[in-house]
């Protein structure tokens, strides 16, 4: 039963792990190129703009703007049952990368919203990347 | 090497949803309706190109072995939907290329029977580490197709200010096709008020902007433009095509540059890249009779019509409006009733209408003289078809 009505999480194993990681240290860490510094996500064995094959993990600014959302009245997958309706948002970072997330404590936001990070713990081992009205915004 | 392929059979099972038939049994009922419309003999099916393999459809051996086939050319896509076009397109470069004289194209799906695949724990790909296959993102609820559509569509509603109001325009529309099918599940009219009263799915989607959850099979056989003039029909001669688009330009439920997932911003408008197609097929837009296309949600059919440039970014919207999609209208849109009201086959009943179209054999959803017509998809893809 629990199987079923427990929510989606990420696998901390794979090529992602640092991002996990940073996750739960309060950081927003992707990878950024070596040789021309630019930030990616999703994690890739090449840089998508010069192609350079060295990279390293850094935080960036965990601050950004909601660009746009959706919300669920259908539940698609049963652990959110609790939820419904539920709003997912995009949010661009200003370092220019985008994820997909929520409002902490499930608010819905308005499009070009500033938004800051928030570090939301979802087991002992997950932290997620979540979003709340920046101060004063 | 020049395309040498053309359309010269189709057959569909029964459409519905809960069909007790398995798979293979709605694949062979479709197999012996394109069968009997073709004259081919089951001994002269040599080439299997399937859609969708296991578990929401069919495997590649499992069709051969279930009907009796002895197959000398294969092609298996991905299972999901866009995958469609590249299915058609192998069976029409194996034909070319002699690999096969006559390929089947063979899409039996049940998706009222694996529906936990549509974002529920039965879907593996959606879990995928890197992101899912439509930006899904489970972990914060972004669990199904219909949540890439979504916050694409919100994202162009606040760039163009396009009201939910206006996109009815495209189910409504496609329904009074469907009106005209008798083999389209959906058989009442859709009003404006039946689709702002609808519930929710994914705000800003209502149910109606959502398409059919259907289980059913299209068999569609493909052969020589020179072996097709032998055969029984109308030969659809598959004139041009340009192949799915990938890369970060690309996200799987929005146009280029509108800025959903890690795509680049710009201001969307078709480019020549985007429409290669027409010069493939010696034939130009303003040729194309009919559209078809890929309606899973309604937004993609405003998103195709951009892509393509049969209107300007940002103008689908009010393109779609007084009918120009409908019975009747300067570019009829899915004729069959697609995805949205006649059944989920995965845009080969869309083929299977196309194909009637062609032949002139569509009764009341006949477009006059119909000779050229379109098949064209949000991700890219398209094939011309012509008489």
């Amino acid at each position: 039963m629990t199987e079923i009505t427990a929510k989606p999480l990420p696998r901390l194993d794979g090529p992602e792990a640092p991002f996990w990681a940073g996750l739960r240290e309060g950081e927003i860490r992707v990878q950024h190129c070596v040789a021309c510094g630019t930030p990616r996500f999703p994690a890739s064995r090449f840089c998508p703009e010069c192609h350079s094959d060295r990279a390293e993990w850094r935080a960036v600014e965990p601050r950004g703007e909601v660009e746009s959302h959706c919300t669920f009245h259908k539940c698609y997958f049963p652990g959110f049952v609790g939820d419904m309706p539920y709003t997912v948002i995009q949010v661009r970072l200003d370092c220019g990368l985008r994820f997909f997330s929520n409002i902490a404590d499930g608010g819905r936001p308005a499009t070009g919203q500033r938004v800051a990070a928030v570090f939301e713990p979802a087991t002992a081992d997950v932290v997620l990347l979540k979003f709340a009205p920046e101060d004063g915004a | 090497m020049k395309i040498n392929a053309a359309i010269v059979g189709t057959g569909a099972s029964t459409f519905g949803r809960f069909l007790p038939q398995s798979q293979l049994g709605l694949a062979a009922e479709a197999f012996k309706a394109a069968l009997e419309d073709s004259g081919l003999k089951r001994e002269e099916i040599d080439g299997l190109s399937m859609h969708m393999g296991s578990p929401l459809g069919l495997d590649y051996d499992r069709v051969a072995d279930g009907l009796g086939l002895n197959i000398r050319y294969v092609n298996q896509g991905w299972t999901h939907g866009r995958f469609v076009t590249n299915a058609l397109q192998h069976a029409a470069l194996a034909v070319s290329a002699g690999m096969a004289e006559v390929v089947a194209c063979v899409t039996a799906i049940s998706f009222t029977r694996e529906r936990a695949i549509l974002g529920g724990p039965g879907d593996i790909e959606g879990h995928r580490e890197e992101g899912g296959t439509h930006g899904e993102s489970p972990p914060y609820g972004l669990t199904a197709p219909a949540g890439g559509a979504a916050i694409a569509m919100q994202r162009y509603m606040a760039r163009y200010g396009t009201t939910s109001e206006e996109l009815a325009a495209v189910p409504m529309q496609i329904r009074r096709h469907a009106l005209r099918n008798p083999d389209a599940i959906m058989q009442q009219e859709l009003t404006l008020e039946d689709h702002q009263s609808s519930r929710m799915v994914v705000d800003p989607l209502h149910l109606f902007d959502c398409c059919l959850i259907t289980d059913g099979a299209v068999v569609t056989f493909v052969t020589t433009e020179e072996r097709a003039r032998d055969l029984r029909q109308k030969p659809v001669r598959i004139a041009g095509m340009q192949g799915i688009r990938s890369g970060r330009d690309e996200f799987i439920f929005a146009p280029p540059g509108l800025g959903i997932s890690q795509q680049p911003e710009s201001d969307s408008a078709s480019r020549p890249v985007d429409r290669e197609v027409y010069g493939l097929a010696g034939v130009s837009r303003d040729d194309v009779q009919g559209l078809y296309t890929y309606d899973a949600f309604s937004p993609l059919v405003l998103f195709t019509l951009e892509r393509f440039g049969f209107c300007g970014t940002g103008e689908a919207a009010g393109f779609v409006q007084n009918g120009t999609i409908g019975p009747g209208g300067r570019l009829p849109v899915n004729t069959n009733g697609g995805l949205l009201s006649e059944a989920h086959v995965a845009g080969w009943n869309h083929m299977r209408e196309i194909t009637r179209q062609i032949r002139g054999t569509a009764g009341d959803r006949q477009i006059p003289g119909a000779e050229v017509l379109q098949w064209g998809t949000v991700w890219g893809d398209s094939i011309i078809f012509t008489a």
